[in-house]
């Protein structure tokens, strides 16, 4: 579901295919366990075809985990259609959004 | 009034006063001489609005000494007056120059939240430095006359997750201005707040489309297993926008029974821009038969519902039904054909798609097979010498779109035919394509080629093109 590679001392978790409330939750929790080891987890939507509101509200919940504990939550690489999801919700004004990895590695 | 310092972490931020004197300048450089490790300076413009150019040559001296220091300057919080006489300098080029929200006391920051420019950057900065003060302040917005201040204290709760202030997020559901509203449902849905899910309803029908597609979009966040069938009931208003949004909503929703409304409501909805957005909203579906559905939508009576549902397939990246649309190429309604050679050229990267191409073009009509040029040289399989052969068609446009497609298969062959279109074709459209390929391609003495046929050149556009390229050299 998912790969995770390191860069410039952050966490990059690469998502692919389908983020719904099966696959979002399982996410939620191994970025809530990198986060364990590192303060900064990148969330690549670079391979995301299908994304529904569970899976999104998995992902805000993990936002909202990470700022409690003072971790820092990118997400980088959305397609046009994805990141529309994230614009019709408001979300954009809530996630730190990334049009690159270079960018969200910065 | 003199200057403020703070170092911290190799971070120095120097808050200047609002008239800074060439002492003040003297004192600062003697104070960062000393200091090692410094790897930003941040000079703090805020309290100036207007600097005369001592001080800009002090801020050039300042640059270069950090420059030595291998020392990053960056001018914050920079004012209008001070901006233009940057401009005027020429320093502006030269210097980072950036917001620094962190000099203003909170009552400042909130006063940004009335400016366009800056407002949703401050918000931003208030929700991640969130702490009882910034609370505090949001919390006084929240009952403000002024309904920006009050959306944008919503707004940045909301972003801080401040779930204390959740009974007056969903008071704000009440105020009669249409972005307090929007701020508060957004809000409510990033909270999960499901106790607002009913009265949340009553927007969809608003008269301001923001604040009914908000409610659309945290209804879906809010969603359980009834809401589709709910919002399946839009569908059927005669209200067309409604029904787009209720189509967003649904597909965000993304259960099986949202499939269902969606797909039968393909057959039955009458206006073309629904259909299209239901051409793209099926394709967020992870099931088999979509490609299907899409590939009916291809013969759309409407040319919107067609391009949607190409771009749906390639979305879906719908590689199992090439051999279908490989079929719709030569359909007897050329748009049809259109659309599917524009598909494959997203979608495929074989032989065998650029041969059946090739061997259809002569069948199809001029639209279709500008569409099947570019599909070629999207595929990239080698076909330079089918593509050179159109060089010479009639319509300029298949000329111009067939040297693009040799240029992303085989580079020298394009730079060639390129050279030849300069000299010899009678159409300015495809000279100016060729132009471009020489300068995205730069083979050896191409600016002295663009310089002899600039002379010869004769039309205002081509000329214009080459001069630009050789003065960007």
């Amino acid at each position: 579901m998912f790969d995770v590679e390191e860069k410039a001392g952050k966490k990059i978790v690469y998502i692919k295919g389908e983020v719904n409330g099966e696959t979002g939750l399982e996410l939620k929790n191994n970025v809530l366990e990198i986060f364990k080891q590192i303060d900064t987890v990148i969330l690549s939507f670079k391979n995301v075809i299908y994304m529904n509101s569970s899976g999104l509200r998995e992902i805000i919940d993990l936002l909202k985990r990470s700022k409690r504990d003072k971790k820092e939550l990118r997400l980088c690489e959305m397609s046009g259609d994805i990141r529309d999801m994230f614009s019709f919700t408001g979300l954009d004004k809530v996630f730190q959004i990334f049009d690159s990895e270079s960018a969200a590695l910065r | 009034m003199a200057f403020k310092v703070e170092f911290h972490k190799g971070i120095v931020k120097i808050e200047l006063p609002d008239s800074p004197s060439m002492d003040d300048f003297t004192k600062i450089k003697k104070r960062l001489e000393d200091v090692e490790d410094i790897s930003v300076v941040k000079v703090d413009l805020r309290k100036c609005s207007y600097i005369q150019s001592k001080v800009v040559s002090n801020i050039i001296a300042l640059k270069k000494m950090l420059n030595e220091k291998k020392a990053k300057l960056i001018l914050t919080n920079v004012q209008e007056g001070v901006m233009q006489l940057l401009e005027i300098t020429n320093l502006i080029n030269f210097v980072q120059i950036e917001k620094d929200f962190s000099s203003y006391s909170v009552d400042e920051l909130a006063e940004f939240f009335i400016d366009p420019e800056v407002c949703d950057a401050v918000s931003d900065y208030i929700a991640t430095h969130y702490n009882d003060e910034f609370r505090n302040k949001m919390f006084e917005l929240l009952n403000s006359d002024d309904p920006i201040f009050k959306e944008y204290a919503i707004l940045t709760i909301g972003k801080a997750h401040d779930v204390t202030a959740l009974d007056t997020i969903r008071h704000a559901l009440n105020d009669e201005v249409g972005n307090v509203n929007k701020a508060a449902i957004l809000v409510l849905g990033w909270m999960g707040d499901e106790e607002s899910k009913e009265e949340i309803y009553s927007f969809l029908e608003s008269d301001f489309i923001d604040v009914a597609e908000a409610a659309a979009a945290s209804i879906a966040l809010l969603s359980d297993e009834d809401d589709s069938h709910k919002l399946g009931e839009f569908l059927k208003s005669p209200d067309e926008r409604l029904r787009r949004i209720a189509i967003q909503a649904l597909t965000l929703i993304n259960d099986d029974d949202s499939y269902n409304f969606l797909k039968n409501h393909v057959k039955n909805e009458t206006s073309e821009m629904v259909r299209a957005t239901l051409a793209k909203s099926l394709s967020f579906y992870n099931k088999a038969e979509v490609a299907d559905i899409l590939l009916d939508l291809l013969k759309d009576e409407s040319l919107k519902v067609r391009e949607a549902a190409a771009s749906s397939l390639i979305r879906i990246n719908a590689k199992s039904k090439i051999g279908d649309i490989l079929q719709r190429v030569t359909d007897e309604d050329s748009w049809v054909g259109y659309f599917a050679a524009k598909a494959i050229g997203e979608l495929c990267r074989e032989k065998t798609c650029s041969d059946y191409l090739i061997k259809v073009y002569d069948r199809v009509e001029q639209n279709v097979k500008l569409a099947i040029v570019h599909a070629l040289g999207n595929i990239g399989i080698n076909c330079s010498d089918f593509l050179m052969g159109l060089m010479s068609d009639k319509n300029e446009d298949i000329r111009k779109e067939a040297l693009e497609a040799i240029y992303k298969i085989e580079k020298e062959k394009a730079v060639e035919m390129a050279e030849r279109a300069l000299d010899e074709d009678d159409n300015w459209v495809v000279r100016f394509k060729a132009v471009d390929i020489l300068a995205n391609a730069k083979p050896s003495g191409y600016q002295d080629f663009l310089r002899s046929i600039y002379e010869k050149e004769n039309n205002r556009y081509v000329k214009e093109k080459i001069l630009s390229v050789l003065e960007g050299l």
